[in-house]
């Protein structure tokens, strides 16, 4: 295995050195010179040539790349224009909440994608329950958050509709509301926490529960109908042991992939429902990027989300060749 | 009378078989693709009032003679979503045919020469295929500057690549076929072998492929308009209309709400329409 995991782990140092690159031709087609901003319009040239000078500007492309990647490895993303922080500094205030959000839809959708897979296996009308998932994964997204945050947060009052906690200023050791609660035995920030995400995750789950839902369903159909789950019938194995450690453990793989793949799409979908909800993470952060034209900030939470995929991407891989070790040869 | 009745019948049937493969839901995906198709390319023809003037009270609710109701500023909603089918269903239908072109030039091409050509080919494609592609296009879009033919650049980048490895897959199933070796031996150009033997063969794949990625395509320009990179503010893009009017969700909800449900409507009516379509091709 360990030789494999190598071979995956610089593949995938490729991949996100080809990102780092596209983030960095990206920053240096903007036309403004970030030495003439710096100094202001009213500068002499003097002074802008000889910071230009300093800060590399005139250093050959590939130079200014290869500084571009020190800086990266150093956790040097760049200066936000619109909060004058450092981005690395913005990442990590604002990454915990998409975080718990991101983990919470993933949970959440998973625990969709079972049911529906199971509706479809077991029901006898699974024609319906097909144009539900079709007609379900063609509502846009913002289309699904507008609609819980409607009926369930302003006509019913069920669950909270922004933010992440009613607690002012709430700060915890970890950033984790809901592992701050338990950590300092506040159970009523915990539940609340909870009862804040649980709006956010159902819309970011619906897309997740229903690809991977298909993709576990027609799985499922086809590891249950291979012989050696008769001959486990044959040796009167219980149902749920024959499911879980016959069925599910040989099914596994794809499904797995296409969770891996759908965190990758998440995040368009992350920004809408951050915004929707009012949520203070890393989506809303990029969203208001967007609306002052923060360019450095916009490609540094693109980069850290681009190591975030590239990181699930590997954990899923792990998860693959556990569940079926002939994919680790 | 009655022995050339089934003559009459046969052709018929045989023309509109396609057709009888599919279900009824998927027929109606199909009408309303045709529909959704008309409305884009005559809609603003159509319209009621004009979509960019204030024609009424601001705030008025959905009823008679505003069906939709009307914006913060008294233009008709139903109108300006009649402009922003337009404006969304065109270019997602550009988006898909230039990918098509690009992906399957590319496939062909890749198929046909083999060797190292195809190992870099598959080399890039993979590649495109692993970085996540959202992203990327966001942030390519927020560094040309935001516009529609930005945005619609940046999806292009992104969704070629699917259809090139689909040519390209298929280009190596037909290549071994009798037809094409009969071919390839008669002394057939290499232009030729292309074009009249190798790309026909990839048309059903692709066209599956491609009915069903419009809803995708659909989702996805909606999504970038909502992030305010389409059209500047008085343009009506429905995901920016649904954007714009976000925070009066609870007092008028139509504001937000009916643009995104006709995209909603777009999209269900592609998805059945591409299933459709794959039932159809299946048969054939």
């Amino acid at each position: 295995m360990a030789p494999y995991l190598i071979k995956r782990i610089a593949g995938l140092a490729a991949v996100l050195l080809v990102m780092s690159f596209i983030v960095f031709c990206l920053q240096s087609i903007i036309p403004a010179d970030p030495a003439r901003s710096l100094v202001g319009p009213s500068a002499p040239q003097e002074t802008v040539e000889r910071l230009r000078e300093e800060m590399g500007l005139n250093d050959p492309l590939l130079v200014q790349y290869g500084h571009f990647v020190s800086r990266l490895v150093e956790g040097d993303l760049g200066t936000s224009i619109r909060t004058r922080q450092p981005i690395a500094e913005d990442v990590l205030r604002y990454g915990p909440a998409t975080l718990e959000l991101i983990l919470a839809a993933m949970v959440l959708g998973t625990a969709l994608a079972f049911i529906l897979a199971f509706a479809q296996a077991t029901l006898a009308r699974s024609g319906a329950i097909r144009v539900g998932m079709l007609t379900l994964g063609s509502v846009p997204i913002f289309l699904t958050a507008l609609l819980l945050a409607y009926f369930l947060w302003f006509k019913l009052g069920w669950f909270p509709g922004s933010g992440r906690i009613d607690i002012r200023r709430f700060s915890g050791p970890t950033g984790f509301f809901v592992l701050d609660g338990l950590l300092l035995g506040r159970p009523e920030v915990t539940l609340g926490a909870l009862r804040h995400l649980f709006l956010p995750a159902l819309a970011l789950s619906v897309p997740i529960a229903i690809s991977v839902g298909r993709s576990l369903s027609s799985a499922l159909v086809d590891v249950m109908r291979q012989p050696y789950i008769r001959t486990a019938r044959g040796k009167g194995l219980s149902a749920g042991h024959i499911f879980l450690r016959h069925g599910l453990r040989n099914a596994a793989s794809a499904p797995l992939a296409m969770l891996g793949l759908q965190v990758g799409l998440m995040f368009g979908n992350l920004l809408i429902v951050e915004r929707v909800f009012a949520w203070p993470g890393l989506g809303l952060y990029t969203v208001q990027s967007f609306a002052t034209s923060d360019l450095p900030a916009i490609l540094g939470v693109a980069l850290v989300f681009g190591a975030f995929y590239i990181l699930v991407t590997m954990l899923v891989e792990i998860a693959q060749s556990l569940a079926d070790p002939r994919i680790a040869l | 009378m009655s022995v050339s009745m089934p003559s009459i019948a046969a052709p018929a049937s045989a023309k509109f078989s396609w057709l009888r493969r599919m279900g009824w839901l998927e027929r109606i995906g199909l009408a309303g693709v045709i529909a959704i198709t008309l409305l884009a390319i005559f809609g603003p023809q159509l319209a009621p009032f004009d979509p960019m003037l204030r024609v009424a009270d601001a705030y008025l609710p959905p009823g008679l003679p505003h069906l939709f109701g009307t914006d913060e500023i008294g233009r008709d909603l139903f109108s300006r979503v009649l402009l922003g089918i337009r404006y969304t269903w065109l270019p997602g239908l550009a988006v898909i045919g230039i990918a098509l072109v690009i992906g399957s030039a590319v496939g062909v091409f890749a198929g046909m020469m083999g060797g190292w050509v195809d190992a870099l080919f598959q080399r890039i494609v993979e590649l495109f295929l692993v970085l996540p592609s959202t992203l990327i296009a966001i942030s390519v879009v927020a560094a040309l500057g935001p516009g529609l033919l930005n945005t619609m650049i940046a999806i292009t980048i992104f969704w070629w690549p699917w259809y090139a490895r689909m040519t390209r897959d298929e280009v190596r199933r037909i290549r071994s076929r009798p037809h094409v070796e009969a071919a390839r031996i008669s002394g057939v150009s290499k232009t030729r072998l292309m074009l009249r033997y190798l790309l026909p063969g990839t048309v059903p794949a692709l066209l599956v492929a491609a009915t069903l990625d419009v809803a995708n395509i659909i989702l996805t320009l909606s999504l970038m308009s909502f992030l305010g990179l389409g059209l500047p503010a008085p343009a009506p893009e429905l995901g920016a209309m649904t954007a714009r009017s976000i925070d009066s969700l609870t007092v008028y909800w139509w504001l937000p709400i009916l643009p995104a449900v006709v995209i909603f409507v777009m999209s269900v009516c592609a998805n059945l329409a591409g299933d459709g379509v794959r039932s159809a091709l299946r048969g054939a």
